[in-house]
């Protein structure tokens, strides 16, 4: 069973995708800030992570840096799920090697669910 | 003109100015011969009246460079906070349609329960009204991020008609449903230099007026050719037509003829403002030929070189 850590600080938006990957075969552990995620990431060696960029506590951009930093997170693949589209933000996760930059309202959970799938070759 | 162009063109203007005064009246200072013994001395004067002149029109022009500096600073934080309140706002603006949109996906899948037939109905309905909400608000950003001039231009080598056929291709379920006759004319053309996604942009808005607004069983036809400075598109339709008293309105921001809003209640009266303006912004013209009650046809042209780069906040949105 392959494994993932979603990063989210909506709440209902992180029980949809939850139960989404869940039903799609995947061993989900969710965390609502940056901090939470990076803990749980050390300590779960996830597949993947789906992760959001605004959060409180710590934004997805500074976990990603200090993710890419680590021994343990370096190569974990990151598809960011965000609203947030302004392309400096899309380039500077481009640049710390996220496999993809999708925009919440343009996704269907079907198709991030493919997406997540497809990374891994599922 | 700027506001930075503006304020270094007050301040040389004014050390020009100040420049002649001061010429004038270094040359009225004759009248000190009548003080003066020597005219050595007379010299000595007007050579240290010369010399406070270019002192003064230096600080001046100094003092122009300096506050134009600082205010082109002020005006680039402006610009970089505006563009943050957009990116801000935009993800604020859809975070509820997303939940709105996920919670009926999984409603609509049956996951949660098998529908009734009129509770399924419902769901639809929301779903639909949730999207429109989602397409409103980003035709909304992209009318932000033109006006602010925040959005990035990326030209690289574009084949139109493949673009072209994948848009037609985007709107091959609604032409079935209405049983439209679609013909689109593209020759083996050279590829043009331009922006993929402003391109798509342009024609996903054309061609989604004509389908529209097209009636059931009508025709529409779009044909590409390319000179040697230009590429033209024009897209063809046999619909309901803009009534001739309201043309001159129609690249105006949310406008919608009585006549549109008549066959399609929930369009924005944003698609042609967006597309006539990125049209504008790249070197191009966009213009259209109507007659109501026989159809339209919209042209554009587009430079096939020097479509000129520019460094943005972000990219426009495709619908």
């Amino acid at each position: 069973m392959k494994s993932i850590v979603i990063i989210e600080d909506e709440e209902t938006l992180l029980r949809m995708l939850s139960e989404k990957l869940s039903r799609e075969g995947f061993k989900v552990w969710k965390a609502l800030n940056g901090e939470e995620g990076l803990h749980m990431i050390q300590t779960k060696h996830p597949d993947i992570i789906l992760l959001d960029i605004i959060m409180p506590r710590m934004d997805g951009m500074t976990m990603l840096k200090t993710l890419r930093q680590s021994e343990w997170g370096k190569d974990i693949p990151v598809i960011i799920l965000s609203n947030l589209s302004d392309d400096k933000r899309v380039a500077e996760s481009m640049e710390h090697g996220v496999y993809d930059y999708l925009i919440k309202t343009d996704w269907s959970l079907e198709e991030v669910a493919k997406k997540v799938k497809g990374k891994l070759g599922l | 003109m700027t506001v930075r162009e503006k304020v270094f063109l007050g301040f040389g203007g004014m050390a020009v100015i100040m420049f002649v005064l001061i010429l004038y009246i270094f040359q009225s200072l004759n009248v000190l011969k009548l003080f003066v013994e020597e005219d050595r001395d007379i010299l000595l004067i007007q050579h240290n009246i010369l010399l406070v002149a270019i002192l003064v029109v230096s600080i001046a022009v100094g003092i122009a460079i300096g506050v134009t500096r600082i205010i082109s600073k002020e005006l680039q934080e402006m610009e970089e906070q505006k563009g943050e309140f957009v990116a801000l706002a935009s993800h604020q603006l859809r975070t509820p349609p997303t939940i709105v949109k996920y919670d009926s996906e999984y409603l609509l899948s049956g996951e949660a329960g098998k529908l009734t037939r009129t509770q399924k109905k419902y769901v639809e309905e929301i779903a639909h009204a949730n999207q429109r909400m989602v397409d409103i608000i980003r035709a909304l950003l992209n009318v932000s991020r033109m006006e602010m001039g925040t959005y990035s231009i990326r030209p690289e080598e574009v084949d139109v008609c493949a673009i072209l056929k994948s848009v037609v291709g985007e709107f091959r379920p609604a032409v079935k449903a209405k049983q439209l006759k679609v013909t689109a004319t593209c020759a083996k053309i050279p590829t043009i230099q331009a922006d993929p996604r402003l391109v798509r942009i342009v024609l996903q808005s054309l061609i989604a007026n004509a389908v529209k607004y097209t009636p059931a069983k009508g025709r529409m036809s779009i044909d590409v050719h390319v000179t040697e400075s230009e590429a033209f598109i024009e897209i063809r339709d046999t619909g309901f037509g803009i009534p001739y008293d309201v043309q001159d309105k129609i690249f105006t921001k949310m406008f919608r003829a009585d006549n549109a809003r008549l066959h399609d209640p929930e369009g924005t009266g944003l698609g042609l403002y967006i597309a006539h303006s990125i049209i504008e912004r790249v070197g191009g013209k966009m213009w259209f030929e109507s007659t109501e009650g026989k159809g339209s046809t919209f042209y554009f042209s587009l430079p096939r070189k020097g479509m000129k780069e520019r460094e943005g906040k972000t990219q426009l949105a495709l619908s």
